[in-house]
């Protein structure tokens, strides 16, 4: 049987343009990624990781080409469908956390299923914080927290709605390297017991070879594409 | 977790511009609701107090009509005199079915208000008067003994303040002599609670003025037949005869005019109330661009933030309208104070009228307030695209 194929862009283009210049972000890429794959994204600033993650997370449209997410072309999609796509299928981790700083901890990863108007729910907040390790921290508010805390609250978040992907944009750019190591150990527990499709932007070479897949990005080009075995044979 | 919770946070983070933005609209609320309080209050208690009057028509000496009906209304003197021979000549007209000669006075008294001096009203009366006036009654004693005795009855409120009944002694300041209260009067809730009433000949005597008049209170048999009644005075040069409720219709227009003003100057308070809110609220939302664009990244979609930001709006409003309120009910009477200095005539009834439909209405209006003023914040916030934030976060 086929494994069934979560990404799937064919020619995707993202081209900024102003009055002055016109810069190709991503050029005419192809990338499949399936489900359960733990895929990185690495490459040097201005490569195309965060444009990349962006259309896949559908925060933004492709200037040209095709991006299937989950079996539907994503680029005919309206802001609506976009809206519903990201709040039902995706979850996303960004570098500075962006978490809401008037909520708590808890309240933080309630937002999504407010918005996904997810009341049933309840619980599943607080059992994602204490997945993270977050137990004692659910009334914390964001400056009281501490950077690798305040990352794995953003994936508590990412993860309330229960997505198909997660996507992470340099998820480890602010984090010292214990707490680094624990976000990617953290992504690999997902992966591997909830078969959640992950896919990480990363500079962190040591880190960004952890996945199961590296792709490099550079100057909107899929350089290297590599795909790892892991000493359990997988 | 709701919307309302989101909204309600947001709001409490920014707690001292919240809170001036709700007492902005607090204010504008209050404001409206008492002169529209006022507005109601004013003229039931007008025309309560004309009303209580008994008379419809007062012939007056000749001059500003509305001047000298003030001061019956306020139980003033200082009016013109006409010859009481002018009573007797019409007091047979057909179309009158009461009438009461009237001769108001007015003594300094240097003991009053508690030693700062003030003056005192008296009007001399016959008991015709009593037949006028279907609300006075006795609450103490009874009727003069005589038309030319040196006896007094106090209105209510003079009583009170003078602290003397039936029994006691009172005497008219600057004259040499001794008045004997023989009755106290019920509460009228009018002016003439404060008066002190003497029998019409002992004021002429007292006063030194054998032979006048202030005023004749008159009631007709019909009110329609007014004009005919003043066709037939008309011949009589020195005298003019007015209408109360002509009176009433003069009065309230004047009142009416300056409503006008003051109604302005509140919907000019309502206006920068809005602008106010609207401000607070569009400020709050570019402060929070990123925060209304990582959510929108999260899964909110234009609908939940135009909600959010909207929700902020009402809750501002809302509790703007409620305090509003409260300060209106329990501020009415510091206005009612200040409107009862700076007016020429106050009626003696409750000037401020608050009802719970007026509150309602006041409280809707803030609310479409509110509605109209969170839609510019709202639909601002809910076209920003997250990309944008995510991009300048970068």
């Amino acid at each position: 049987m086929m494994e069934e194929l979560v990404i799937k862009a064919s020619k995707l283009k993202k081209e900024y343009s102003s009055a002055s210049q016109r810069i190709i972000a991503l050029n005419e890429i192809d990338i499949e990624i399936k489900r359960s794959e733990f895929v990185t994204v690495m490459g040097p600033s201005g490569a195309g990781k965060t444009t990349f993650l962006n259309l896949v997370g559908c925060l933004d449209r492709p200037t040209s080409g095709i991006l299937d997410i989950l079996g539907c072309d994503s680029s005919g999609f309206n802001e609506e469908k976009l809206t519903r796509i990201r709040v039902e299928k995706i979850g996303f981790v960004f570098e500075d956390f962006f978490l809401i700083s008037s909520l708590n901890s808890l309240e933080n990863v309630q937002l999504p299923l407010i918005f996904a108007r997810n009341y049933k729910n309840n619980n599943r907040p607080i059992d994602l914080l204490k997945r993270v390790g977050l137990s004692h921290r659910l009334t914390h508010f964001p400056n009281e927290l501490s950077g690798g805390e305040l990352q794995r609250v953003a994936v508590a978040r990412a993860l309330a709605n229960n997505p198909e992907v997660l996507l992470a944009d340099e998820p480890t750019g602010n984090l010292d390297t214990r707490n680094a190591q624990e976000l990617f150990s953290l992504f690999r527990i997902l992966n591997k017991e909830e078969g959640l499709t992950i896919v990480v932007a990363t500079h962190n070479v040591k880190l960004g070879y952890s996945a199961d897949r590296v792709i490099h990005l550079n100057d909107g080009k899929i350089e290297k594409d590599e795909r790892l075995v892991k000493e359990d044979g997988r | 977790m709701k919307f309302f919770i989101l909204a309600y946070k947001n709001l409490k983070r920014r707690k001292f511009r919240s809170f001036l933005t709700i007492g902005g609209v607090a204010v504008a609320v209050a404001v409206l609701v008492s002169l529209l309080g006022f507005n109601a209050g004013y003229q039931e208690a007008l025309t309560s107090d004309v009303d209580k009057m008994g008379y419809q028509v007062v012939v007056t000496a000749k001059g500003c009509p509305y001047e000298a009906a003030t001061m019956i209304l306020n139980g003033e003197a200082g009016l013109r005199f006409i010859d009481e021979d002018i009573y007797k000549q019409i007091t047979n007209d057909p179309d009158i079915d009461k009438i009461t000669p009237l001769l108001a006075q007015l003594a300094y008294d240097p003991e009053k208000m508690e030693g700062k001096g003030g003056f005192t009203n008296y009007l001399g009366i016959e008991e015709s008067y009593i037949q006028l006036k279907p609300n006075v009654e006795f609450i103490t004693g009874e009727w003069f003994s005589g038309n030319n005795v040196n006896e007094a009855i106090l209105g209510y409120d003079a009583s009170e303040s003078e602290q003397k009944s039936v029994g006691d002694k009172i005497s008219i300041p600057g004259k040499d002599i001794t008045f004997t209260i023989v009755g106290v009067f019920n509460r009228t809730a009018t002016q003439e609670d404060g008066v002190i009433f003497l029998p019409l000949k002992t004021t002429q005597r007292i006063f030194d003025v054998e032979g006048k008049l202030t005023g004749i209170g008159i009631k007709l048999k019909q009110i329609e037949k007014i004009s005919e009644f003043e066709e037939r005075l008309y011949p009589i040069a020195s005298i003019q005869v007015i209408s109360m409720s002509q009176v009433k219709g003069t009065i309230l227009n004047l009142v009416n005019s300056a409503k006008i003003l003051i109604m302005s100057v509140a919907f000019i308070a309502i206006f920068v109330a809005i602008l106010g809110v609207i401000n607070t609220i569009l400020m709050s939302v570019f402060e929070r661009t990123q925060e209304i664009g990582i959510m929108k990244a999260i899964g909110a979609s234009k609908l939940d933030i135009f909600q959010l930001i909207w929700i902020e709006t009402l809750i501002v409003c809302t509790l703007g309208g409620i305090f509003g309120s409260i300060i209106a009910i329990f501020g009415g009477n510091l206005v009612e104070l200040l409107v009862r200095n700076v007016m020429p005539y106050a009626p003696s009834g409750k000037l401020l009228l608050i009802t719970p439909d007026l509150l309602a209405y006041s409280f809707l209006g803030v609310i479409v307030v509110g509605i109209i003023s969170g839609l510019l914040p709202a639909l601002k916030a809910a076209s920003m695209r997250p990309i944008e934030v995510i991009r300048s976060g970068e």
